[in-house]
């Protein structure tokens, strides 16, 4: 397995690849929601400065009509530059792909819907390669998929899940409301015990969960059952925890480190996410009546 | 020509979907007791679906099943099977979202249509094309587009278009919405969404109420508009609205519709629908996306503000025309000298003030204050089982 880390910003890449990090993952300017953006001239630098990394292009937000020459545009660019793939949301993307037979590989990125091996396999007979699995489904969920397609799979192991994905502008309207100025900055919000972060851009609002999940403690059996890439998404983490994060994570796969766990876990906790619990759609009647 | 605009309802049993035909809609949708993204509601049995069909072919209409939820492993097995049984019943499209099952429908049924859920989140023209290729027959589009983002779709695709109208809204992109999975533990994307967005949170540092739920969406303005660009279906929201709610909005609905066609919708008789759409709403309404881009007037920001309606009186299960004596089983409280009105599956409505009112056994009474009663008022008119009572709307 290999991780894939999600930096705060080009800047830092020196200090992941110092450590090990061979693949990353970042947003294209206007094209993406929770990942750190950069430009197409910056992806020209990074893959020149570091020629044996993989990087990967996230595509991630909800294409409207108006964007799709500019969208169309970026994708016949990232062609010319040798990334490792683009991850996608929007279907328009892998149409546009098959147009213009690209050389660079398609993740399907669909974050709540990659939770079946049939729809990852009708995926890969359409030449998608690798797809990134939901957060919401189980480890067992997640080593079937991996029996049943010849697809390449990512997962996510540590960061912030995302929850859920508006175009309204949920903070701007909120402060509106009250004849008050959003001031762009990601705000926390509370259910009983239980916080959540809450972003704005200017393609919506995304929620996150507080907590960073950890998924360390499932590493090897990943990789062992040949998870192709573990993620460790930086988004609303500090530099200096992301970097010790990565280490630790490192030394998980390459020494089996049972410290490094327990080091992971006195830094982050114990939010092991969906890893292991398994979520109802069928309420029982007598549940209903809670 | 151009196809006559169809008028799509929910229905969450046959008696609701029954009404709903009766009351003017050209198609229903429905679940089944899998796979639907209602899960906890009654939904339809083969049996009950066989039903749905005849009842809706004989009266030349049709029936389409939501198999929309996001597929795990677990649901994989036996899907194919439930198809078949399904397809055999007799319904006239499946609307789906996970994209596997579009390609064993068309390749099996391919007289079955399928229609691409709202779950998909389709917001443009590339997206739509490559649903196309693959055999979909209709794509239900995000409820996030404008009428000309509609129209462009339309326009540059040629792909049938349905497009919500009415209803409850999600605050997030459909599909992209898993609140219900992380605060409840129940899958939003395989039907249990516990609505979330409807939660208060609270700001961290000022305990000041944060709350993100929408009005309702309401676009019975821009019927004319949906109607011109070419929208093929018009879609109302609600699987487990009530008998009443469904009755009034698709009546209304109906008579927009149809007054279009007939060069006869003036502002008058559309204040005036709007006005009865208003009295069966428990939430304010807004168009949303359809003419803006959402926003603070779109939302609720103090908390739940719902509202419990008791405008429905009654429900007719059979009219008398010798004696002109109407039979009804009570909904909400009325009483001698009450305004009323009663209106029919056709369209027609009798308003009147209740002067003579009589128990199950013709005993004179007053007032009718017991929930499922059976009540008989002298009215005289062409009426049939399924027309309701109301408070009369002024």
């Amino acid at each position: 397995m290999k991780i894939a880390v999600v930096p705060s910003s080009i800047e830092n890449l020196d200090k992941y690849t110092k450590i090990g990090a061979k693949a990353f993952i970042f947003g294209l300017e206007n094209f993406s929601i929770n990942y750190p953006v950069i430009t197409l001239t910056e992806i020209k630098q990074i893959v020149k400065k570091y020629p044996g990394v993989e990087l990967f292009i996230s595509i991630n937000k909800t294409i409207f009509n108006r964007e799709l020459t500019s969208l169309e545009q970026v994708l016949i660019e990232l062609d010319s530059i040798p990334i490792q793939g683009v991850l996608f949301y929007d279907l328009s993307i892998l149409s546009i792909y098959h147009k213009h037979k690209f050389n660079y590989d398609l993740v399907w990125h669909q974050t709540h819907m990659v939770t079946n091996y049939n729809t990852c396999n009708y995926y890969y007979e359409k030449g998608v390669k690798y797809a990134v699995l939901a957060s919401e489904i189980t480890k067992d969920e997640m080593i079937e998929i991996k029996n049943h397609t010849k697809m390449k799979l990512f997962t996510y192991i540590i960061g912030h899940s995302i929850m859920a994905h508006s175009k309204r502008k949920l903070l701007t309207n909120y402060y509106e409301s009250m004849n008050q100025e959003y001031d762009n900055i990601s705000k926390i919000i509370e259910e009983k015990d239980n916080s959540y972060i809450i972003t704005e851009t200017k393609d919506g609002t995304c929620i996150l969960e507080g907590n960073i999940i950890n998924g360390t403690s499932y590493l090897k059996e990943l990789n062992d059952i040949g998870i192709s890439y573990g993620i460790i998404d930086g988004n609303h983490i500090s530099d200096t925890l992301l970097e010790k994060l990565v280490k630790l994570v490192y030394d998980i796969l390459e020494n089996d480190s049972k410290n490094s766990m327990q080091e992971i876990s006195h830094l982050i906790g114990n939010n092991t996410g969906f890893f292991n619990k398994k979520t109802i759609f069928k309420v029982k009647k007598d549940e209903k009546k809670d | 020509m151009k196809k006559k605009i169809e008028l799509l309802s929910p229905a969450g049993d046959l008696e609701r979907l029954k009404v709903t035909l009766l009351y003017g809609a050209d198609a229903v949708y429905i679940g089944g007791q899998d796979y639907s993204l209602r899960a906890n509601a009654n939904n339809f049995s083969i049996e009950e679906i066989k039903e749905a069909c005849n009842f809706a072919h004989a009266l030349n209409k049709k029936v389409y099943l939501t198999l929309n939820i996001v597929f795990h492993n677990e649901d994989i097995s036996g899907v194919d099977k439930y198809i078949q049984e399904v397809a055999h019943a007799g319904i006239d499209a499946f609307i789906v979202s996970d994209p596997f099952i579009i390609k064993y429908i068309k390749t099996n049924f391919p007289k079955v249509e399928v229609h691409l859920s709202t779950q998909n989140s389709t917001t443009n023209i590339e997206a739509v094309n490559f649903f196309k290729q693959e055999g979909v027959d209709r794509v239900v589009l995000a409820r996030e587009l404008s009428i000309c983002e509609i129209k462009d779709i339309i326009d540059k695709t040629g792909i049938d278009v349905e497009v919500f109208i009415h209803g409850a809204m999600c605050t997030f992109y459909s599909g992209r919405c898993t609140l219900s999975n992380y605060l409840t533990n129940r899958d939003s994307n395989r039907g249990g969404c516990s609505q979330v967005c409807r939660f208060a949170f609270t700001m961290e540092n000022n305990d000041q109420k944060f709350t993100m739920a929408t009005k309702d969406l309401n676009a019975s303005r821009y019927i004319s508009t949906l109607m011109d660009i070419g929208v093929t279906s018009l879609k109302v929201e609600g699987r487990m609205r009530s008998l009443y709610y469904l009755a009034t909005v698709i009546g209304c609905y109906r008579r927009i519709i149809d007054a279009h066609y007939n060069h006869q919708l003036t502002e008058e008789k559309l204040r005036k629908e709007e006005k009865i759409l208003s009295r069966v709403a428990n939430r304010e309404t807004s168009a949303h996306y359809l003419y803006h881009e959402a926003d603070f007037t779109d939302q609720y920001y103090t908390g739940r503000q719902e509202i419990s309606n008791q405008d429905f009186l009654g429900l007719v299960t059979s009219y008398d025309p010798k004696e002109k004596i109407v039979t009804l089983v009570e909904r909400n409280y009325f009483e001698i000298g009450d305004e009323v009105e009663l209106f029919t599956p056709n369209g027609e409505v009798y308003s009147f003030t209740i002067q003579d009112m009589y128990d199950e056994n013709m005993n004179l009474i007053t007032v009718a204050r017991h929930p499922e009663e059976i009540i008989k008022l002298k009215v005289d008119g062409d009426i049939t089982s399924y027309s309701m009572l109301r408070k009369k709307v002024k």
